[in-house]
């Protein structure tokens, strides 16, 4: 990889790598940082990563930054599940807040593959590569993490 | 497949995924519009799927970049081609242009100046080395040259000797010596005899019993001992006419560096004067 190739993996790729932390982590700093460790990773090998496997090569990485800070801090705090649904029923958010909200209820895994799925979307097999998870065990995931995602939709729907 | 209870979720993740494809997809999707529970849950399941532009989570990722740190690196990499080259090429201008600046400062001088070399009005200019005039009596030149020419044969140039000054004499006879045969003269040297010849020396006054100034030596050759009283005859007969020609006579000899005949020889007297230059 070259110079100029490293930066057009920053500028595309940058952003998505910092949503999809932000979005497992929801600090803004520690996001930031696991992103900026991961890319200077990439441009000390920046000989060793090909082009066309550095966005795959920067997920994987970041991942695991952040599954290590996860693991070292415990920065993942889940909160109650009745203040959560109280917090939802008294804003009344639209969908795409329940969304959010029943994401947060997720287990890390399932909701660090369905984010690659649709947000990035990666297939199985590169999930799998990315979360060091075969492609059964990342289409498990995926289904059991949408059904709950589902019945957490469906019920605060029969809750309004 | 028909749609019951327990495969409900399966196939409708299944559609949402994409593994269903075809018309398979088309039967399931219009028996699940046909049932009002089914499109409920369809769409609950419609809405698990994330949309990357619902919200937009961005970061600065200007620091990200590694476009200063390229051009810094590109920079140095500049700076040090350049002094490389710069090194390079005065080394190889001064060492191949040496010779030029040394003639050049030789015949371009800033500030020329014109030399004028002064030249003696009344000296010859000669690369000979000038000597000054010597009086020496012409047996003292003749001695000398037989002398050198006795002991070294092929030595071209006859150094003259320091002689003693010039003296008077008067008339007398000299007897004949008979050197030593070491001394005896090379016998290439010897133009018309064929037998060893004896030198000798005869030192006389010409023609006049007064002191003239004027030595003179004659080298002769004589025939051997037993040939005595002809060679006196011959001497006397020589003397007789020489003071016949030469009446107080005198010799000089005289050194003239400016020209090829550098020695003259000259006698004279008040009737006759003799020029011999060699």
């Amino acid at each position: 990889m070259t110079e100029k190739e490293y930066n057009t993996t920053v500028e595309t790729h940058a952003n998505a790598l910092f949503r999809f932390i932000y979005k497992n982590l929801k600090v803004r700093e520690d996001a930031e940082n696991i992103v900026q460790d991961t890319f200077e990773g990439l441009w000390l090998n920046i000989d060793k990563v090909e082009f066309s496997k550095a966005k795959s090569w920067i997920f994987t990485t970041g991942y695991r930054k952040m599954i290590d800070l996860i693991r070292k801090d415990k920065k993942m705090v889940e909160m109650p599940e009745q203040i959560r649904e109280n917090s939802s029923e008294a804003a009344q958010p639209d969908m795409k807040a329940i969304v959010n909200k029943a994401m947060e209820r997720l287990p890390e895994i399932q909701r660090t593959v369905i984010m690659l799925r649709d947000y990035e979307g990666y297939d199985y097999a590169e999930i799998g590569n990315i979360a060091g998870l075969t492609e059964s065990q990342v289409k498990v995931y995926i289904f059991r993490g949408r059904q709950t995602l589902k019945n957490y939709i469906v019920n605060l729907e029969n809750i309004i | 497949m028909k749609i019951n209870s327990e495969n409900i979720d399966e196939l409708m993740f299944q559609l949402l995924e994409g593994d269903i494809q075809g018309e398979e997809r088309t039967r399931l999707l219009e028996a699940i519009a046909a049932d009002k529970e089914y499109s409920a849950l369809w769409q609950a399941w419609q809405q698990t799927i994330l949309n990357p532009n619902d919200e937009l989570i961005v970061m600065p990722i200007a620091p990200l970049l590694k476009k200063k740190k390229v051009m810094l690196w590109s920079w140095k990499y500049g700076v040090a081609a350049m002094l490389c080259i710069s090194i390079g090429a005065s080394v190889f201008y001064f060492s191949t242009n040496k010779q030029d600046h040394l003639v050049e400062s030789v015949s371009k001088p800033k500030n020329p100046k014109l030399e004028i070399i002064k030249v003696p009005n009344n000296e010859p200019v000669s690369n000979r080395v000038r000597e000054k005039d010597t009086v020496i009596s012409f047996k003292q030149k003749i001695e000398s040259i037989a002398k050198n020419a006795s002991e070294a044969p092929t030595k071209k140039s006859t150094p003259i000797p320091t002689l003693p000054p010039v003296q008077y004499v008067k008339e007398q006879l000299v007897e004949a010596v008979t050197p030593k045969p070491s001394e005896q003269a090379p016998k290439n040297l010897e133009p018309k005899v064929s037998n060893p010849v004896t030198p000798i020396e005869t030192q006389f006054a010409l023609a006049s019993s007064e002191p003239t100034g004027v030595s003179m030596s004659v080298y002769t050759e004589t025939e051997p001992q037993n040939t005595k009283p002809m060679l006196e005859q011959k001497i006397e007969e020589k003397r007789n006419l020489l003071s016949k020609i030469f009446s107080a006579p005198k010799l000089r000899v005289l050194s003239d560096t400016s020209k090829l005949t550098n020695r003259k020889f000259i006698l004279e007297n008040k009737a006759y004067k003799i020029i011999a230059g060699f």
